[in-house]
């Protein structure tokens, strides 16, 4: 799909423009999965695209079209249920069950177009939802994708936080829905020209059980749809009570997507949902006609639809004041993103909380029931998200900061670690004839007291001084310590230059922060050397396993080139034997063992006529950090005719000998069988297939053509 | 850009201008029914052709006229798809199996060039 191909997805029938990064269109449960658990900014969900309040509208995430995933699992009609995946169409889910003679009742006014996961999640109402209720009443289980990616199944205990959610908390996978029996239905129609006689004959009617539907229109609408200037009801029954039947009614049915669509073909296009309660619509229906604003209602569940053109900005913000004053409820649409001023803070402090529940990084519809802001300054304080709060550092936004952080707090709190302690030399000793006596270090307290940096650190504190393990420093010889200062200038300028050029601090120079950076420095040197040493281990295994090959050309390439700088150097260009030359060669070999044999500080043995310093650079360069004896693997390559026991100073490593294995053994005692034929079958069953044990396939068919030959 | 193109072009602006996206086009159309996506219905091409990308999906369509019927607008979305044919094939972008159809045509009067034997 090409970027411009897109754009059809930027949109949704709220009009509402967003930026579709990428389209993905999963067929099984585990695509679901695998796109929740790529890192990634945003994801949303999409079945059909019909919503008018903005749910399935993209702000630069990655949009997941459910219309793929449009089988039907099961049908059982003795249960009267149907499992169905969450991409199909209400319209071919009613076409097949008629078939059956079953139906589906709930059905909103988009002649069928909206797939039953939008359904799910907005909570749909429906034409007869005075009798039958709402989505979430014929739901027995439900099957999601969690935002943690998991498959979660639930049942009629916790619909709640997943119907109704919008798809907050997780995406739908499928669901199993109950399904009653086809019946036949009836209508009337009742015309007035009053309001209050309405209102009467409703309230009346709401009660019976017969009734299914009750819908309002204006006079202004009704002369859209073809019906004289009056206030009419139209009034369904499950029975057939009413006095029009058949095909006529099948007309009277579809008057009120007639007047949607009529209605949008006039220019009004914005469409609100605010649900009162039965007495108060009067209140709301007379405010709107004063305002000359063409409405429509269903009486039995209080929820009234008014139209608005694109132009007519005033009347709206009055008319969403007066449904704010009214304290209304959002309707059958639900809230995503144009609905946001039906919620209390109550209400929305509820959402946040299921979200974190089943969703706590954000990846699912951002922005949608929930601002954008407070999504982000939740993100920070749940441990495991992106960010991190923590009281002295403040507010974090990146992983790069806590990681930062994490180091420098590393430094200050380590309280097993003892620092270092404090050197206290004593001033120098003035310079005499007689010959300085060595110094010794002083005996160590009793009990190691371990200092913290951040703590006051007090001089007359007196710490023994231990010398570093560094075999690169030179011990300090006190009898080159400098004269001792006179009564001249003490000015603290030239004494810090003399103690810098020297490298000597006494105990008036230090301070706290000096000891706390020397502190700090050489913690970061140690873990700057533990870096190295890390580093250079994984170089050492790559190096052994992967170019284990080219290992043994350079080790080929080495000797060859060795042997050629012995012979000449030492013997001026003439050709040597064969033996004289693996002579030459067993004696670099013995040497380097040796040399590895002992500490690094000595010198290697030597002999007479030979430089070694090239071979020492050569060797240093290619196997430094090694430890190994090379001796083994070199003996296989450059030692040719000659016989392995005469080199008795390393010992190979014997090759494995095989041993018949008995496969019995793995078998549990109460199963095993006691006679040794079977045994013995087993044995050739596992050595015929896996090759084991101590007989191999290849020998094994040798074996019986040699048998085969000699019969 | 010829005068024939220029012409296509406003003509495709005045019908897909007025598109509300409410997307009850969808149910009939024959294309969605296979492929399940929004970029073959007629919406998404409405959407795709009114922010003046002319891509060669616009051949994607039976031209069946199903989704003017059920249109609030009644937009005449198949007037609009020939003329951004039109443009594709004036810059010769059009795909390689329409050029076959059409020889095949002028050859044996036949779409699939069976002969009369």
């Amino acid at each position: 799909m090409n970027k411009k191909e897109m754009t059809a997805y930027n949109t949704d029938a709220s009009r509402s423009l967003g930026v579709a990064k990428k389209v993905v269109f999963p067929k099984v449960i585990e695509d679901v999965q695998k796109f929740i658990r790529l890192p990634h900014e945003d994801l949303v969900p999409r079945g059909a695209g019909t919503g008018l309040v903005g749910g399935a509208v993209p702000h630069n995430s990655i949009v997941v079209d459910m219309t793929k995933m449009n089988k039907v699992l099961n049908f059982s009609s003795a249960a009267r249920t149907v499992t169905v995946e969450a991409g199909m169409t209400l319209k071919e889910l009613n076409e097949r069950l008629n078939a059956k003679g079953f139906e589906f009742p709930i059905i909103p006014s988009n002649l069928s177009i909206s797939t039953i996961g939008g359904m799910i999640a907005t909570n749909a109402n429906g034409r007869f939802s005075l009798r039958y209720g709402k989505m979430k009443d014929w739901i027995t289980e439900l099957v999601f994708v969690n935002g943690r990616g998991e498959i979660v199944k639930t049942g009629r205990a916790d619909l709640t936080d997943v119907c109704g959610m919008e798809g907050i908390t997780g995406i739908i996978v499928s669901a199993t829905l109950k399904v009653i029996p086809t019946m036949k239905r009836s209508a009337s129609i009742f015309q007035t020209d009053n309001l209050e006689e309405i209102f009467s004959i409703a309230r009346r009617l709401k009660l019976e059980k017969d009734v299914n539907m009750l819908q309002f229109f204006q006079p202004n609408v009704a002369k859209l749809i073809g019906l004289p200037e009056k206030y009419h009801i139209i009034i369904g029954f499950d029975s057939e009570r009413g006095k029009i039947h058949g095909e006529e009614y099948e007309l009277v049915s579809s008057f009120f997507e007639r007047a949607f669509s009529s209605l949008f073909s006039e220019n009004y296009i914005d469409v609100i949902d605010p649900k009162f309660f039965f007495d108060k619509m009067k209140e709301f229906m007379i405010f709107l006609e004063q305002g000359q604003i063409p409405y429509l209602a269903y009486l039995g569940q209080g929820i009234v639809y008014p139209f608005f053109k694109v132009e007519d900005g005033n009347k709206r913000q009055e008319v969403m004041d007066f449904i704010f004053n009214m304290r209304a409820k959002p309707g059958s649409f639900g809230i995503g993103l144009k609905a946001k001023y039906l919620l209390d803070n109550f209400e929305k402090k509820v959402y946040q909380r299921v979200k974190l529940r089943y969703d706590p990084f954000y990846k699912i519809n951002k922005g949608k029931i929930i601002e954008a802001d407070n999504a982000l300054k939740r993100m920070e304080q749940v441990p495991g998200a992106l960010g991190r709060i923590d009281e002295k550092m403040g507010i974090l936004k990146n992983v790069k900061e806590v990681k930062e952080a994490k180091r420098a707090n590393e430094v200050y709190s380590r309280p097993e670690v003892a620092v270092k302690p404090i050197v206290r030399v004593k001033p120098p000793m003035p310079v005499t004839s007689t010959s300085p006596k060595p110094v010794t270090a002083p005996t160590p307290p009793t009990s190691s007291v371990p200092v913290r940096s951040s703590m006051p650190i007090k001089p007359s504190i007196s710490i023994s001084l231990e010398p570093d393990p560094v075999p690169a420093k030179p011990n300090l010889d006190f009898s080159q310590l400098p004269k001792p200062i006179s009564g001249e200038e003490k000015s603290t300028r030239e004494l810090v230059k003399r103690f810098e050029r020297e490298e000597v601090k006494p105990e008036s120079l230090i301070d706290q922060k000096s000891v706390q950076e020397s502190v700090i420095q050489r913690n970061v040197e140690e873990s700057r050397k533990k870096r190295m040493a890390r580093q250079i281990k994984e170089y050492d295994d790559t190096f052994n396993s992967e170019f284990a090959n080219d290992r043994m050309k350079k080790i080929e390439d080495f000797a060859k080139n060795v042997a050629k700088d012995m012979s000449a150097r030492r013997l001026d260009k003439e050709i040597l034997t064969k033996t004289e030359k693996q002579n030459v060669v067993k004696e670099i070999v013995h040497k380097k063992q040796v040399r590895h044999e002992s500490s690094v500080s000595e010198k290697p043995a030597t002999k007479p006529g030979v430089d070694y310093s090239q071979i020492q650079n050569i060797m240093t360069n290619t196997y430094s950090t090694k430890k190994e004896p090379i001796i083994e693997r070199s003996k296989e390559i450059i030692v040719e005719g000659v016989d392995k026991n005469q080199i008795k100073d390393v010992s190979l490593p014997e090759p494995p000998q095989q041993k018949q294995t008995d496969f019995s053994t793995s078998i549990p005692q109460s199963k095993r069988s006691t006679s040794q034929e079977e045994r013995n079958l087993i044995n050739q069953i596992m050595s015929n297939r896996f090759g084991l044990g101590s007989e191999s396939k290849d020998k094994k068919q040798a074996k019986e053509e040699e048998n085969e030959r000699g019969e | 850009m010829s005068v024939e193109s220029e012409n296509a072009k406003e003509e495709i602006n005045e019908i897909v201008e007025r598109c509300i996206r409410c997307g009850l086009c969808k149910n009939l159309c024959p294309v969605l029914k296979v492929m399940h996506e929004e970029q073959y219905g007629p919406r998404g091409k409405a959407i795709i052709l009114d922010n003046k990308h002319i891509e060669r999906i616009v051949f994607d369509c039976t031209l069946c006229k199903a989704c003017e019927h059920k249109c609030p607008y009644k937009l005449k979305l198949c007037k609009a798809f020939v003329n951004a044919r039109k443009i594709i094939v004036a810059q010769k972008k059009d795909p390689l199996q329409n050029r076959e159809l059409i020889r095949n045509l002028s050859k044996t009067g036949n779409i699939y060039a069976i002969s009369e034997e």
